[in-house]
């Protein structure tokens, strides 16, 4: 018996070593540079790119498409070489200097995405007519759509669709590496509604705690909203929005008892008035909370004088001519939330969870963005490139 | 038993050691997979470039749209010139820059990977607005999502061997696209002007098409000006035997996206198998199967019932008795009204009590035209005759004052006529003869 044992592993022995001659060789990837050719017709921005993206945050910048980082269910198409130019130095300026003015270039370098990826379209869902404007994909990567209508004399504009979703964007890789605090959920538990929240009105979900309707989808969309908005909207707009959400809506139309607004209606938030003759006659209901412009960016109301009014001075400043008219009655707030209160709480609840888990001034980042914001000069920004040996 | 066991154990483990060392595998391939991609591409891109860079692209966005010429220049620095004058960019040439590059992906793929407007259109998921926007029951269909869905994305599946030709595969709608090399000194507008050319040669006038095969059996093609041609076999039925295909107009003939099958007349037998033509010295289109489609025959396109055109007699094209016959009544009409001319003289069809008749009509200047309602006593294409059978209040206005009017159009009847056309596909403009007297000609052109 031992003896068959040792036959065994005699015979065995050789199995093992049989192939220890065997050896790496060489890869068999080809050799190739990813340094921009001199002679190529994007050498000049390729290696702007290098220097601002990949040398000093690691980031690889993909401004040409390449549908195998896309999905591949909607149709995509690149985005212009121009339009991408100008987006790669607003993204440099808006996004990664403005974090780099506060924390250094070490911040973005850990935290930020490896992927920056363009894509000229929308991603449009025909089923729900919503557009995907931007992706955060596992913290690693950052998809910005709708390239090739940016318009550079339109801040409004570009803060909608770019700038306000990278910081978005941003905001979901942020909390995907450090969670917020769960306090956040339960701040508008039960009022997420992730199917139609794209048929509201922006002055209806502010009432409610929600900074725009898309916050209103769910948690986590609304924290990317909460911090996204904070940063990228002027005074301006968020006094309208804290305006609104402290004020009552109704859809304008009385109501049996126990029937409730249609929510997807428009909402004529605010104020009526009635005929001063007739104490018995029907509400006049005016002041309609609406968006409005190129794709609905611009957050508003609409008078009954078909003005769009943008800042709590020109609203008050319209309700004043009305009063001169006749007495007008502000809607009662039905809806037993506090808008204004649940919104600034979300927003504290960002502000602390920047302080806490990243060490950051949420207001100093907001000044910073702000101001680089209304300073940005894309000519000069252009020259950048122009001036690449 | 044990014993025998023990045998195989220690044979099959001898069998092992002594196989597991052989180092001598045969390689395939010289190179790895990944070198050879690498090669594939720098040739593909090399191909591109070389010669000028010129190339035609025959493009297909979708099965249910006709197909677009571009031109485009591949250039060394990866940028490409493309130029365009199709009806989605108003149908005037453009050319705009935008960049290319060969890439690994599904094999070596050419990737169009910056937004051009003039070739991305296709590509673009926005809704398709414009006067060519498709429409439904309920006006403009919104294709918000998905646009033409096009390809900017191409596998290459390969180059002919005298580098000429070079096939694409759509990467995400699997069309077949074809690069054609062009010479360097091509003028590209003048060459998508032909194009376009060939494309308009097809008017609505002429909305179908003889088509006969090798073996003489025919078929009816439609919609060839539209760029969706139905076929048929036009001794079986229009309906349920009619295939549907997109086509793209080249400056060497048509080719459909992809081949289509029209059953025969006979169902039973193959079916016919069309997808390349080429246009031949006198103008028809021929498959190099011998399959070969002409415009409608001259006899039928006069006789065709249609209120969308009509022929009109060329005044100064007559000869023999037709000419005499007409300056007759030219001279006849001056006698009666002086201030007056004949404007023109023409055939087709008008409302006679609530039935479409065929009509010859005499127009005067400043007059409602005098209309003969006639009878086609034979309609064959080796003589046709009429006979006239009334007439509308205005000739009966003109008979009061002159039988010049009535005259001619009995005259007109006593022929027998034969109809021929020059241009083979296009029988817009009629060579009329008298069948007994080839002296006798006249000729009649649409309108």
């Amino acid at each position: 018996m031992k003896f068959s044992r040792y036959i065994i592993a005699a015979l065995v022995a050789p199995l093992f070593a049989a192939c220890s001659d065997d050896k790496l060789g060489p890869t068999i990837f080809p050799d190739v540079s990813d340094e921009p050719d001199a002679s190529s017709y994007t050498y000049k921005f390729d290696k702007w790119v290098n220097e601002n993206f990949r040398d000093v945050y690691n980031v690889d910048f993909k401004y040409l498409m390449e549908d195998v980082e896309a999905d591949m269910n909607y149709n995509l198409v690149p985005a212009t070489y121009d339009n991408a130019r100008d987006l790669a130095l607003l993204t440099r300026y808006l996004w990664f200097d403005s974090y780099k003015e506060l924390t250094g270039d070490d911040f973005l370098k850990t935290y930020g995405p490896r992927i920056l990826h363009l894509v000229g379209s929308p991603a449009y869902n025909p089923t729900t007519g919503t557009e995907i404007l931007g992706l955060a994909e596992g913290g690693l990567k950052v998809t910005l759509f709708k390239v090739n209508e940016m318009d550079l004399d339109d801040i409004n504009m570009l803060n909608e669709y770019y700038f306000r979703t990278m910081h978005h964007e941003f905001g979901h890789i942020l909390h995907q590496t450090k969670s917020y605090p769960t306090d956040f959920n339960l701040l508008s538990t039960g009022r997420y509604d992730d199917s139609s929240w794209q048929s509201k009105q922006p002055g209806y979900v502010a009432s409610l705690g929600f900074i725009t309707p898309y916050a209103s989808s769910q948690a986590r969309e609304d924290f990317a909203e909460t911090i996204a908005n904070y940063l990228t909207r002027t005074d301006d707009q968020m006094d309208l929005i804290l305006w609104m959400a402290q004020r009552g809506w109704t859809t304008g139309s009385d109501k049996a008892d126990g029937e409730l607004e249609d929510e997807d209606a428009d909402y004529f938030c605010y104020y009526y008035f009635k005929d001063p003759a007739d104490p018995n006659s029907e509400k006049v209901y005016f002041l309609t909370s609406r968006e409005k412009g190129y794709g609905s960016y611009k957050m508003g109301l609409i008078g009954d004088d078909n003005n769009y009014y943008t800042t709590v001075e020109e609203v008050e400043a319209y309700l004043e001519r009305e009063r001169q008219k006749h007495e007008i009655f502000p809607v009662e707030d039905n809806d037993k939330i506090d808008g204004y209160e649940v919104i600034r709480q979300k927003q504290s609840i960002a502000r602390n969870w920047f302080t806490d888990q990243w060490k950051i001034s949420f207001d100093e980042l907001r000044n910073i963005v702000q101001r680089r914001q209304m300073d940005f000069d894309i000519n000069a920004l252009r020259m950048e490139v122009d001036a690449i040996q | 038993m044990f014993r025998m066991n023990k045998s195989i154990y220690l044979a099959a483990f001898a069998a092992l050691a002594l196989t597991a060392c052989s180092n001598d595998q045969d390689e395939i391939f010289d190179q790895s997979a990944a070198d050879r991609l690498e090669q594939y591409k720098k040739d593909y891109a090399e191909a591109l470039t070389d010669e000028g860079g010129l190339w035609s692209m025959e493009y297909f966005s979708n099965d249910e749209e006709e197909g677009y010429v571009f031109v485009m220049k591949f250039n060394d620095n990866e940028s490409v010139d493309v130029s365009a004058n199709h009806k989605w960019i108003g149908g005037t040439f453009k050319q705009e820059t935008s960049l290319w590059k060969m890439i690994a992906d599904n094999g070596p793929v050419l990737s169009f990977n910056s937004y051009n407007t003039l070739f991305h259109i296709f590509s673009d998921p926005a809704n398709i607005t414009g006067p060519d926007a498709p429409t439904g029951e309920e006006g403009d269909i919104d294709e918000t999502g998905f646009g033409h869905e096009g390809d900017y994305e191409f596998q290459v599946m390969g180059i002919s061997d005298d580098g000429k030709t070079m096939r694409l595969l759509g990467k995400k709608w699997m069309h077949n696209i074809y690069l054609h090399r062009l010479d360097p000194s091509t003028d590209i507008e003048k060459y998508l002007s032909d194009v376009k050319a060939s494309t308009d040669y097809f008017t609505p006038y002429v909305d179908y098409f003889n088509l006969v095969d090798a073996n003489g059996e025919p078929f009816i093609v439609t919609g060839l000006n539209t760029g969706i041609v139905s076929v048929y076999p036009k001794n079986g039925d229009s309906v349920s035997q009619t295939r549907t295909g997109n086509i793209i107009f080249t400056t060497e003939g048509i080719r459909f996206m992809s081949p289509l099958e029209v059953p025969r007349a006979e169902e039973s037998e193959d079916p016919l198998v069309i997808e390349t033509f080429k246009y031949q010295p006198d103008g028809s289109l021929l498959s190099d199967e011998g399959v070969k489609i002409v415009g409608p025959y001259a006899t039928d396109m006069f006789l065709r019932e249609s209120f969308d055109f009509t022929w009109i007699v060329d005044l100064d094209k007559s000869t023999g008795e037709f000419a005499q016959m007409i300056d007759n009544f030219v001279a006849e009409v001056k006698k009666e009204y002086p201030s007056r001319s004949i404007e023109s003289i023409y055939f087709g069809y008008d409302v006679n009590d609530g039935v479409t008749t065929p009509a010859l009509n005499l127009k005067l200047s400043g007059t409602r035209a005098a209309t003969f309602y006639i009878t086609y006593t034979s309609t064959s294409h080796e003589g046709v005759t009429f006979r006239v059978d009334g007439m509308n209040s205005q000739a009966l206005t003109f008979e009061k004052k002159t039988k010049a009017f009535s005259d001619f159009a009995e005259q007109m009847s006593k022929f027998t006529y034969v109809f021929s056309s020059p241009d083979i596909m296009r029988p817009v403009r009629l060579v009329v003869k008298d069948k007994n007297n080839d002296n006798n000609t006249m000729e009649v052109e649409i309108k």
